[in-house]
């Protein structure tokens, strides 16, 4: 049933107000499903684009979230955790994008140091990041750059808080290696 | 360069250092080891950098492509109607095979060439036709000049 007060307008609240777009868009609501992707599509495209380093594929992997979401969204028992719900849909279809492109490993050429500006900064990044495996190239963006805490990362990733340590030390780790080998130190 | 006691917890705690503030106890032993180890200074100095880096790489804000709204809304809709296909396709095919034995049997059973000729009935049958009252319509009886 929807809340009247919700109708018009005057729940603050903005988990209730979730909560009633997602009863709604369970119901096929068209507009409901247009309020829940204006609310989340910016954070899923900046975690998919940090993730894949790569914004158009960012654009597709936030669609097919929100497409798997709203075509299981009858299955969420609990409307509140929609938004973990489908942040997770995204970072697992990362992950799975992620793995496939590991095969087609591009080498990085140490030989040549860059100078460290900004956009090389972030193409150099780019390079490093191909070269580790998924999981823990996920738990690194996942902590360092979209700012998660242990708990979220295990959470979204569906692990212990103790492979998230692990995780995050082993990539840390080797990221450190890759990035000192690259700047030719 | 002297490989003091104590590296792999220097590492492993310049890591945790990312996350939690150290003990008190962890924190003294972090600065004693790395002033009497370089390996150590330079691993920390090096990760810290390498970090750094790594979040100035994020993208904190991503420009979106218009219509992203419209083009997800649209694919749900086409989503569905396809699922909907999906899920009604067994009873539509069902019903085709179920029409299409209906007819060749009706057809089967109407031709009377295929029926047994011990079914038939005997002798014959003709129908009354009566002739009809309304003149017929000949045009060759019809006056030249009205044709």
């Amino acid at each position: 049933m929807i809340d009247a007060r919700f109708i018009s307008g005057v729940v603050a609240d903005p988990v209730a107000q979730e909560r009633q777009w997602v009863s709604r868009c369970r119901q096929g609501d068209e507009i409901a499903l247009g309020y829940l992707i204006d609310r989340h599509r910016s954070r899923l495209i900046r975690t998919a684009t940090n993730l894949l380093r790569d914004r158009h594929e960012a654009e597709d992997v936030a669609q097919e979230s929100f497409l798997k979401a709203f075509r299981e969204i009858a299955k969420l028992r609990d409307d509140r955790a929609f938004s973990g719900y489908l942040y997770r849909i995204c970072v697992r279809l990362c992950m799975d994008r992620l793995r496939l492109k590991r095969a087609e490993l591009v080498e990085f050429d140490s030989a040549q140091p860059h100078e460290g500006g900004k956009v090389e900064n972030r193409v150099v990044i780019e390079k490093l990041l191909a070269q580790l495996p998924a999981e823990l190239r996920t738990t690194l963006v996942l902590r360092e750059m979209e700012q998660l805490s242990y708990e979220e990362v295990a959470e979204v990733m569906r692990v212990p808080i103790g492979t998230v340590r692990s995780r995050l030390h082993t990539a840390r780790e080797r990221f450190r290696k890759l990035w000192i080998e690259a700047v030719g130190e | 360069m002297i490989r003091v006691f104590g590296c792999r917890r220097f590492h492993r705690l310049a890591s945790e250092r990312e996350d939690r503030q150290l003990t008190s106890r962890e924190a003294k032993f972090f600065e004693t080891h790395r002033s009497r180890c370089a390996d150590c200074g330079l691993y920390d100095t090096q990760a810290h950098q390498a970090l750094d880096v790594l979040r100035g790489a994020a993208f904190t804000e991503v420009e979106l492509t218009p219509m992203f709204d419209e083009r997800v809304i649209r694919k749900f809709r086409a989503q569905k109607v396809k699922e909907s296909l999906r899920y009604w396709s067994p009873a539509l095919a069902g019903a085709m095979i179920a029409c299409v034995a209906i007819f060749a049997t009706l057809a089967m059973v109407s031709r009377p060439d295929q029926l047994k000729q011990a079914n038939l009935p005997g002798g014959s049958a003709s129908r009354f036709h009566e002739k009809s009252a309304f003149p017929s319509f000949e045009l060759s009886a019809m006056p030249r000049f009205v044709r």
